[in-house]
């Protein structure tokens, strides 16, 4: 048996002899993910997690009962809101205190001051500790507006003579509808001479008019999301969920971790004198080399592995459709990590000197390369340090092939820079293993 | 109890910390590394420093009222417009959004001011990411001119003033100032108020994401390292320095307390440094309530300190403390909000998250920052510190007395 296998076997065998050590190494990831799973992911056990109903208070105004109800219904209905009708003081209180995260003042006499001209002021409160959820309903409550003011400005540029402060006897006559009593109304219309229904009927057909035009869109606006265009050109084969968009980059990031322990043996072995006996024996320092990365390898390919098989098998997370991409990534990903973790490893001298430096080094490649965010959300100058990094390849590479749904095609450039970091990587791991071993510090 | 044991333990603790200068990187640097970072991040995801950019392009097809939103959209303090007379092919917008070069694309139809002329239906495509909260921005200031402009269009069809007088229908003129005036304060109106802690005439809103970093990472980092740590005790017992100490005849209450105390003391100098370098470098402003920010943090401190202890009570060797130390260092944190707000997660997750101190501790930290709360309204939230602290200490407590030999 080649020396390289038999060294790469005794490791391995090590590993799994550790049964605690292999086990955190993998417990440690899946109880990460299994979060992010029961936070965000749902999927077979969890079930479709969505964020939930904002609390929203309802107050103020005079509206009757029955309209408070079918507004309440109507927010309710959307699923995004959880409503209650209060007065004014206590929705400030409940906004004060977060058990609601907005609430929506009306003005006293709505409909009166809607219909006849008065100015209306809509309160919003703020929950200032729910930036997420009071920010939407602001959103919402903007958008909804918009279309509003945009038209009562046009119409009020159009003919300004029906502004309702304006309008004199056709506003008492609406005073008189909204009354409650419409005989009122009635019998103004009954004592008029024609004038006061002949402005009603103009009106009326202008209202009429005004509606009709802006029925009809004068100009077409065509709005591209791009998260809509990156589905639709995937044919809906990539999803935008963030477990998704986390288990990957969570995975590459442990694996880093379990590099980093498979190089940190190679200093055990040196302090316990036993890699000094193996150097004795037939064995060259290339081949020690290339059986702790052999090693490292295989343990970093399969734990990238068996996370993405656990997210998806327990949460549904959508691993593409291309399997064999998702191996290859796997395999390159774990290559390049072995060989960056060697090359620290024969940097420095001792195994605590080099716990220090693969933490810092494992932290700030992950901030920098992708695995705390996704990679699709780093700007500019992040993403020209990033590039340095060999994560964010990986990272990169599971991004095109969970998150778009993207082909082998899409990653071949991604793959290609893993490998090719692997190999230089190797190269020079091997290098200073072979000048440390001159030098005679190995032993 | 023996206070001058403790007071040796707490010291030789100490000392044997601030000897190994690598520690620093633990308790300081990367904590405020992952303050400014994740700070950055989620601020804006697209971070880069420079101002946004909406690029316009086919401007040479555009009429004045397309023109003036433009110039109305060059004057927002949020981002900047970038207009191009030539016009572009969508793919050419995608890729410029997709790059992060730019966040915001608009594309005129080459035609638009004939179309208009002629009373046709002109195109307009915007391209958007709504991921990245610039362009979020910039959608909702390209929505609201772009309804403006929507409106004003189709309302002016109205506008024939040979036969406005007969038909009523149809008026004599558009009031270009009137529109915009109206527009611009419109009579329906939405008032927005932050109930956040007043500060003098403004209203502190939690939407600096460094206002959520930078106490979640010095939590988080205060409850790492003394996980982290639990590694100590067990190389103490595997070296049998333990038992050495037990020479000077301690009970075990003296080694539980000295242990502790120790991880305390170094919890809150690490705690008090991160808080004050945040405050200084960023402007965090942590409340009003001196008393209820103390009293957070000392039992944030004594919990985590008492968890290190009990989890080094419980490993059997360093590898097991070590990844166990970094399960519970990031599950706990991650669970409790100190890494994304709960708000996003679902309801019994975030009922979960705030009954573990994680999350106890980053909510008064939410509401001291935010709502301005002192003591008494934060006290079911310390409560629960507390509790987690005592219900710790003493469960390491009685897994010490199996060491008593």
């Amino acid at each position: 048996m080649p020396p390289v296998i038999t060294l790469v076997r005794k490791d391995l065998l090590r590993q799994v002899r550790d049964v605690k050590g292999l086990l955190l190494y993998l417990i440690a990831p899946l109880f990460l993910t299994t979060i992010m799973g029961m936070a965000f992911g749902g999927g077979s056990i969890f079930g479709e997690q969505r964020i939930s109903a904002i609390p929203l208070a309802l107050a103020g105004g005079d509206l009757p009962e029955e309209m408070k109800e079918r507004l309440a219904e109507g927010l309710q209905e959307t699923e995004l809101f959880a409503v209650t009708w209060t007065d004014t003081a206590t929705a400030g209180r409940l906004v004060e205190r977060g058990d609601a995260k907005a609430a929506l003042i009306l003005p006293d006499r709505l409909g009166d001051r809607f219909f006849t001209g008065e100015d209306v002021e809509i309160g919003l409160l703020k929950d200032p500790n729910s930036p997420v959820k009071a920010g939407l309903v602001e959103l919402i409550l903007t958008d909804a507006l918009r279309q509003f003011q945009a038209g009562e400005a046009a119409y009020r540029s159009l003919w300004p003579e029906d502004d309702w402060s304006r309008a004199g006897d056709a506003a008492v006559v609406y005073e008189d509808f909204t009354s409650g009593d419409p005989r009122r109304m009635l019998r103004a219309l009954r004592r008029d001479d024609g004038q006061l229904r002949e402005g009603l009927l103009d009106r009326a057909e202008r209202w009429l008019a005004f509606s009709d035009a802006m029925q009809e869109p004068a100009v077409t606006f065509v709005r591209h999301d791009r998260q809509e265009w990156e589905e639709s050109g995937t044919a809906g084969a990539g999803s935008a969920s963030l477990y998704d968009l986390f288990l990957p980059t969570f995975a590459v990031f442990f694996m880093m971790w379990g590099a980093a322990n498979i190089v940190r043996e190679l200093h055990r072995e040196r302090e316990n004198r036993t890699l000094a006996r193996l150097l004795v024996g037939p064995v060259s320092g290339r081949e020690i080399t290339l059986a702790k990365w052999v090693t490292a390898l295989l343990v970093g390919a399969s734990q990238l592995l068996l996370l993405l098989l656990f997210g998806w098998v327990l949460f549904g997370v959508n691993i593409g459709h291309a399997p064999l991409a998702v191996l290859l990534v796997a395999v390159a990903a774990g290559a390049a990590a072995a060989s960056v973790y060697l090359v620290l490893g024969m940097i420095v001298r001792t195994e605590k000197a080099l716990d220090a430096l693969t933490t810092v080094f494992t932290l700030v490649s992950g901030m920098i390369g992708g695995n705390f965010f996704p990679v699709d959300a780093m700007g500019p100058t992040l993403l020209f340090f990033g590039r340095a990094t060999f994560n964010y390849w990986a990272n990169r590479a599971y991004s095109d092939l969970i998150t778009h749904g993207r082909g082998l095609e899409a990653v071949v450039g991604e793959i290609s820079v893993l490998v090719a970091i692997a190999a230089i990587g190797l190269t020079l791991a091997m290098l200073l293993f072979s000048l440390r071993q001159r030098r005679g510090v190995l032993v | 109890m023996n206070p001058r044991f403790i007071g040796a333990i707490v010291a030789m603790r100490l000392r044997r910390i601030a000897a190994d200068r690598g520690n620093v990187i633990w308790l300081l640097v990367m904590p405020l590394v992952f303050t400014f970072m994740m700070g950055e991040l989620m601020g804006d995801w697209s971070a880069s420093g420079a101002k946004p950019t909406l690029v316009v392009y086919g401007m040479r097809g555009a009429d004045p009222a397309f023109s003036a939103m433009v110039d109305r959209l060059g004057t927002s303090d949020d981002f900047r417009v970038v207009a191009r007379d030539t016009t572009a092919a969508p793919a050419r917008a995608r890729r410029l959004l997709e790059g992060k070069y730019v966040s915001g694309a608009l594309i005129i139809a080459e035609d638009y001011a004939d179309s208009v002329a002629a009373g046709q239906r002109p195109r307009v495509q915007f391209f958007y990411d709504s991921d990245r909260r610039s362009s979020q921005g910039v959608r909702r200031a390209v929505d609201r001119e772009l309804a403006r402009l929507a409106t004003r269009t189709a309302a002016e069809r109205l506008v024939d003033p040979a036969a406005a007088d007969s038909d009523p229908a149809l008026a004599s003129a558009f009031d270009d100032s009137a529109y915009a005036r109206l527009y611009e304060e419109p009579r329906v109106r939405l008032e927005t108020e932050v109930r956040g802690r007043s500060r003098g005439a403004d209203l502190l809103v939690l939407d600096d994401a460094r206002e959520h970093s930078a106490p979640s990472y010095t939590l988080m980092f205060i409850l790492m390292f003394m996980l982290m740590s639990a590694k100590d005790l067990v190389l103490e017992r595997q070296n049998r320095t333990l038992d050495r100490l037990r020479i000077a005849h301690p009970s075990t209450g003296d080694l539980v307390l000295g242990f502790f105390l120790s991880g305390f003391v170094l919890g809150l100098v690490q705690g008090g440094l991160l808080l004050l370098i945040n405050s200084l470098w960023t402007g965090i402003d942590y409340g009003d309530s001196p008393a209820a920010l103390v009293l957070v943090m000392v039992l944030f401190v004594a919990m985590s300190s008492a968890a290190g202890l009990l989890l080094g009570t419980l490993a059997t060797s360093g590898g097991q403390a070590d990844g166990l130390g970094m399960v519970f260092g990031l599950g706990l944190p991650a669970l409790g909000g100190l890494w994304w707000p709960l708000e996003v997660t679902p309801e019994f997750m975030q009922e979960f998250g705030r009954a573990l101190p994680t999350g106890q501790a980053i909510t008064v930290f939410h509401d001291l920052i935010g709502r301005g709360h002192g003591v008494a309204e934060v006290a079911p939230m310390l409560w629960g510190l507390g509790f987690w602290a005592v219900l710790l200490l003493v469960l390491a407590a009685l897994r010490f007395r199996r060491y008593s030999v």
